[in-house]
């Protein structure tokens, strides 16, 4: 879910946009500390590398650290894309046959 | 409705509180998200969310670092045996003999010197045997990197003996007659006490007592040698044994801390 929220938010990905689409679509509220936590087994895993951008005087001086899906995390979407809907496409004949084993 | 500031204990908090690199962005996307004036953005809202990200960072570091702390605990296990190993070996062959018939503080300082040097040695030994597999599976073993956790371990050696001697003597027994020394948790003191010294640690006795693990023999000149199996001391589980364990267990999970920590900063400025 965080890999497709970064993609979708492209160039604008840090912490607070993420963490709003995460929202948006779950329903309901994040904690920004596990996705950070999330973001960071990803960077370490090398599907997302992260830059610093400008510190903003409404951040406190805090500079927004960006993320941005690696070719390898972009891969690894696609991967999980189609094992998903093999699984997806295979789950109705299953339910079929839980019908007719009844 | 929230106020314009976030509570600054809670920010303090997030900023030094928090491992990993990721605590200055997190507090800047933790004030933006909370000046935004987005419904549900409270002090209230601010508080959880810090908790949540200590909570959750100290988790993951104490998950990524699970086999440091792991090792840490095994080899502070196997202190005590390694102690009465010392004492073995000191009273077999007089090592430092020559030095105890010397004025004092060149007594002392043999004494400590010498109890110092083979916890040293015990503490290098364990970091040695940690680093050496770990960063051979890293592909990142160099004799630079292991002198480095080698020498990093002195100044928590040095730190940990310091607290251990200022240690009050109240706190390990109610005997007023020993002062609080470095040895007052080392079986180098344990085995050379006379026995009212020995009375007076009474989970000791206890031990020497009612298990059998030691014996207690009454030499010609009035002391005790108390001579304990180091087999039976790595699975004593008494105050005593528990306290002789501590130091070693912090020296070695404070060096081993840092250097998988700098281990991992390295590997990520490698990738960036």
């Amino acid at each position: 879910m965080i890999l497709l929220a970064v993609i979708r938010l492209g160039e604008e990905a840090y912490g607070v946009p993420i963490c709003r689409e995460l929202e948006t679509y779950r329903g309901r509220d994040v904690s920004v500390g596990s996705v950070y936590a999330a973001l960071e087994r990803l960077e370490a895993k090398g599907l997302v590398s992260s830059s610093l951008g400008d510190p903003t005087p409404e951040r406190g001086g805090k500079a927004k650290r960006y993320f941005r899906v690696t070719s390898t995390g972009l891969r690894q979407v696609h991967e999980t894309r189609r094992v998903l809907s093999k699984l997806w496409h295979a789950l109705p004949e299953l339910k079929e046959n839980a019908h007719e084993q009844r | 409705m929230s106020s314009a500031e976030p509570p600054s204990i809670a920010t303090w908090m997030l900023e030094h509180w928090t491992p990993g690199t990721r605590s200055d962005a997190l507090a800047g996307d933790l004030l933006e998200e909370f000046r935004s004036g987005r419904t549900g953005r409270t002090r209230a809202w601010y508080w959880r969310q810090v908790l949540a990200a200590i909570a959750i960072g100290c988790f993951h570091e104490i998950l990524d670092r699970g086999a440091a702390l792991l090792f840490a605990i095994l080899w502070a296990s196997i202190a005590p045996a390694w102690l009465l190993i010392v004492v073995a070996v000191e009273q077999r062959f007089n090592l430092i003999a020559g030095s105890r018939q010397m004025d004092f503080p060149w007594s002392t300082a043999s004494d400590t010197g010498f109890l110092l040097g083979a916890n040293l040695l015990f503490i290098w030994a364990g970091i040695l045997l940690y680093l050496i597999p770990h960063l051979w599976f890293r592909r990142s073993l160099s004799v630079r990197l292991l002198a480095r956790g080698v020498m990093a371990s002195i100044p928590v050696v040095v730190a940990v003996s310091a607290a251990l001697i200022l240690l009050p003597m109240q706190f390990l027994h109610n005997d007023t007659t020993l002062h609080p020394t470095f040895e007052s948790v080392s079986a180098h003191a344990i085995a050379r006490m006379n026995p009212n010294d020995i009375r007076q640690l009474h989970p000791w006795r206890k031990t020497v007592e009612q298990h059998g693990k030691s014996t207690m023999n009454q030499s010609g000149d009035g002391t005790f040698n108390v001579i304990v199996r180091p087999g039976n001391a790595i699975t004593d589980m008494h105050k005593w044994a528990l306290l002789t364990r501590l130091p070693f267990l912090l020296c070695e999970l404070f060096t081993l801390w840092g250097i998988t920590s700098r281990l991992r900063k390295r590997s990520a400025e490698t990738r960036a």
